[in-house]
């Protein structure tokens, strides 16, 4: 869930702690239904079956209202926002990737490259979120091979790649600013 | 918004009949407003044949368009419905007195958790980065495209596509690119708890049904991720019900339960790559516990389908060269096994960890283990085996994935250990009505 609550907070200790009573209290004068209901005198089993109901009831109060505050953060979301929600978790700004695609043909391919100064989310997620959102054009791998080369916190130089002049994208307003070039291909 | 949920209602009432179709192709006829059955199996039924048979549809060439879901849903409705001889209908079961209040509870909570699945986009890194690529892929580029796939654009190529022909319906039906794909992924887990009350609730006690459908419905590791888009927890519930269907079969031996259960771990082997060894250990258990010639023929021929359903893809993947995360990285026993003995244990404790976790599963998991020492004490030995062996062996799989990675372990563990768990847990859910059933008792 994309606003789930990292911390519990007043409300939900709260109800952690309703649920634990709701739950302490079925354990107690709930065993009696229980067993009536199962027609066993197995007390083993009936201990088993309201004790798991009691575990349940227990947390089920705190668990329903993280889901009410995941939909009530998550539902504003715009669709047009959603498309690229996925790469703002990860520190990149989707709307620089934006206009990456707007630049790079459909049908040309590119090769992606991140400064090792970048934060490690961005490193590794990076290349995949260009695969997904960059489609139909196809990444390569390796930079000889890509009519484009996309470089995420420095220059195709200072990253050692060869290429036509870059172009400034824009900066990252996710992370630290850092710059974001495209080039064509060296000819 | 409305619009987009109006083509989902539509496209998903083509896949229910389309598992109405499958079933009554198995013998069974389930009356309308039998929901369980109806509803449950029904659906998951027909997400299942429509995920294995497009997937094998796309290896063939076509585009999975949305014209084509629609054919590919009335000819299997066509052929259930032209099926000739005796539709067996399911025994009706209803709960009674204040044991209604837990269905109740279950429908609010899957209710709640819909709501979220219908607001949530797809942000979770796996579920862009593995799926819903190779969905948007097949839109942009009119099916299976053999040099996209194998490009560095995707990641671990060679998995699956039941979880890509499931989010097509979203993206061929509806509006914008990934709008409601984390609803349409869900529903077969929105679907599972009625599915598992069909297979069960002739056979036990509705309170042992209900208090686990109810454990399901608010475990909150399945609600995180049926919201995040991964696979997990559908080849948990394809895994499940497979299991349990496999049960009853053994119990009662009627043929369309088999049926049933080669279709759901079709479904299985079909999502994810772990699939194919649960369900494989799977296959072993029911045999080790069938015994009877006949039975183990029958048994032999379900298995013989569902590998008969996974070849398309194994061929068209192998043929274009597609790989994974594993086998780019130098493949599984490509590390130094004997000094990566340490990571036996800890891999060991960090699966112990997550399934001991009861903030993801609350009572689930307890409950299950529970159950199957219950089940020793009780002398309902085999369905306990049956179980310990079945889940017990899939972890242990899981345990051997995790020493002989090529990945770096803890960056492997960390980032799929909470949910690899998840289809042996539910399997073991799913089997606790039986294994706190006495032999002899029925409801």
């Amino acid at each position: 869930m994309l606003n789930l609550p990292p911390e519990p907070g007043t409300t939900g200790y709260v109800l952690l702690a309703l649920g634990a009573a709701a739950g302490l209290l079925l354990l107690l004068l709930g065993r009696g239904r229980v067993a009536a209901e199962l027609g066993d005198d197995d007390r083993l089993l009936t201990l088993l079956v309201t004790g798991a109901l009691a575990a349940t009831v227990a947390g089920a109060p705190f668990t329903l209202w993280r889901v009410l505050v995941d939909i009530r953060e998550t539902a504003p979301i715009t669709p047009e926002h959603a498309e690229y929600v996925g790469a703002e978790t990860k520190l990149i700004d989707g709307e620089l990737v934006r206009l990456i695609e707007a630049r790079i043909p459909a049908d040309e391919t590119y090769y992606v490259r991140v400064s090792p100064d970048a934060y490690s989310e961005i490193r590794e997620s990076l290349p995949r979120w260009l695969g997904y959102e960059l489609l139909p054009r196809r990444q390569t791998r390796r930079a000889r091979e890509a009519d484009w080369v996309v470089t995420w916190g420095a220059t195709p130089v200072q990253l050692g790649l060869r290429s036509a002049p870059p172009r400034l994208i824009g900066r990252n307003r996710l992370s630290a600013r850092e710059p974001v070039y495209l080039a064509e291909r060296a000819s | 918004m409305t619009r987009d949920l109006l083509a989902l209602a539509l496209a998903n009432a083509c896949v229910l009949a389309a598992g109405h179709g499958v079933l009554r192709l198995m013998g069974l006829r389930p009356a309308l407003g039998d929901l369980p059955w109806s509803v449950g199996v029904g659906y998951i039924a027909g997400a299942a044949a429509v995920g294995v048979l497009g997937s094998a549809l796309l290896t063939a060439g076509l585009a999975l368009t949305g014209w084509q879901i629609v054919l590919l849903c009335a000819a299997l409705t066509a052929a259930g419905f032209a099926r000739r001889g005796e539709l067996r209908q399911p025994t009706r079961v209803k709960a009674r007195g204040w044991i209604r209040l837990l269905p109740l509870a279950s429908a609010a909570a899957l209710a709640v958790l819909a709501v979220d699945l219908a607001v949530q986009p797809i942000w979770a890194d796996d579920a862009w980065a593995i799926w819903a690529i190779k969905a948007a892929s097949i839109v942009e580029l009119g099916g299976l495209d053999p040099a996209f796939l194998s490009s560095a654009s995707v990641f671990s190529a060679d998995y699956p596509l039941v979880v890509p022909v499931l989010e097509l319906l979203a993206l061929r039906f509806y509006g914008l690119p990934n709008e409601l794909v984390p609803l349409q992924l869900g529903l077969v887990f929105l679907a599972f708890p009625a599915a598992l009350v069909a297979l069960l609730r002739d056979r036990v006690r509705p309170l042992l049904l209900w208090s686990v459908v109810l454990a399901v419905a608010l475990a909150p590791s399945l609600q995180i991720q049926a919201a995040s888009a991964v696979a997990d927890v559908t080849l948990a519930v394809f895994f499940a019900l497979a299991g349990a269907a496999g049960w009853r079969w053994m119990e009662r031996g009627e043929d369309e339960l088999l049926w049933l259960t080669a279709l759901f771990a079709a479904a299985a082997v079909g999502t994810k790559v772990e699939g194919t060894l649960f369900a494989c250990l799977l296959v072993v258990a029911l045999a080790a516990a069938a015994r009877v010639r006949r039975r183990l023929l029958a048994l032999a021929g379900a298995a013989a389908l569902v590998a008969a359903s996974a070849l398309p893809w194994e061929l068209w993947s192998r043929r274009h060269g597609l790989g994974n995360a594993l086998s780019e990285a130098g493949g599984a026993g490509s590390a130094d096994l004997l000094g990566s003995l340490d990571r036996i244990p800890r891999a060991a404790l960090a699966l112990t960890r997550e399934l001991a976790d009861p903030s993801a599963w609350l009572a689930l998991v307890a409950l299950s283990v529970a159950a199957i020492a219950l089940a020793f004490l009780r002398e309902r030995r085999a369905a306990a085996l049956f179980t310990l062996f079945v889940a017990g062996t899939s972890l242990a799989g899981l345990l051997v994935v995790y020493w002989t990675t090529p990945l770096d372990f803890d960056y492997h563990v960390a980032t799929s250990v909470r949910r690899v768990i998840t289809a042996p847990i539910l399997f073991a859910a799913a089997m606790t009505p039986l294994l706190l059933t006495r032999d002899q008792q029925s409801r």
